[in-house]
């Protein structure tokens, strides 16, 4: 049982937030002095529960912030094309380029945000971007002939920008957390 | 990490008694846990908030069993001793780090 409080106190260290992974070895410290197995065990939850406790209070904004600026894309990138179109670009054009544009900004400053989560911006970013260009098309281009590879082709383009992107955002978040 | 002001719990009033009946000594947070009957997972927090409010010092200390890593021990300071008082004098108008800021 002591072994298992280990493990769990080791977990709780690697997801604490680094301002407080200290208070976490602290209590794994403690848990060495305890004898009793059962008793390590409760200390250990504990420790876990708390860790748990440090790191959502810290992650909130973020895990608040990702899954509405995901959303908010549909509605800036819906603006962005209203804008090419009244510039006078062709309304596909002017879809998948602003959307392009969104995906791409949004991977920037996501992934700078927290560059160790580069890659799951750059995997969710393109996906919402197709689910809003299937809305588009099921919604704004009426009978508009739409080929299955068309969808393909809206993946690889939106997939592109979200990868350039989080790779320049993780390369600017990791250059100022090191300035 | 910051700390904004925010009422004292009785948990963590019970936390700075302990301290302050240990006087100058160090306590480990074991001994902590023992005299307020804290687990772990309320214990630490607080005592990770009072530290940020610097009402608590804490250091790293050799540990007395051989081979067992280094532990980590705490005592109030002058501030923690100023904000208990502060607190005993007017528990429901106290709010850490206002009194402490």
């Amino acid at each position: 049982m002591t072994r298992l409080a280990d493990i769990l106190l080791r977990l709780a260290v690697r997801i604490a937030p680094p301002a407080r992974r200290q208070w976490v070895e602290a209590l794994r410290a403690e848990s060495e002095v305890i004898e009793d197995g059962s008793a390590a065990l409760r200390w250990a939850a504990g420790g876990f529960v708390a860790a748990l406790g440090w790191s959502a209070r810290r992650e909130l904004p973020y895990l608040v912030a990702l899954p509405a600026a995901l959303y908010g894309q549909i509605w800036i990138a819906g603006y962005g094309m209203e804008l090419a179109m009244a510039l006078g670009a062709p309304f596909m054009e002017a879809a998948k380029g602003a959307q392009v544009l969104t995906v791409f900004l949004l991977s920037v400053i996501f992934a700078a945000w927290r560059p160790r989560r580069a890659v799951l911006v750059g995997l969710l970013t393109p996906i919402l971007g197709w689910l809003w260009l299937l809305d588009v098309f099921l919604t704004r281009a009426e009978r508009l002939p739409v080929p299955w590879t068309f969808y393909l082709e809206c993946m690889v383009d939106f997939g592109w920008p979200a990868a350039v992107g989080a790779t320049v955002g993780a390369i600017i978040g990791r250059r100022l957390k090191m300035a | 990490m910051p700390a904004a002001p925010r009422r004292l719990s009785p948990q963590t009033l019970d936390v700075l008694i302990a301290l302050e009946g240990a006087g100058a000594d160090w306590l480990y947070g074991l001994e902590v846990a023992a005299a307020t009957d804290l687990k772990s997972g309320s214990l630490y927090p607080i005592l990770a908030r009072l530290a940020d409010h610097g009402l608590l010092e804490d250091q790293w200390v050799e540990s007395d069993r051989p081979g067992r890593p280094r532990r980590h021990v705490y005592r109030l300071t002058g501030a923690g001793r100023a904000a208990l008082r502060a607190a005993r004098a007017n528990p429901a108008a106290f709010k850490l780090g206002a009194a402490t800021a």
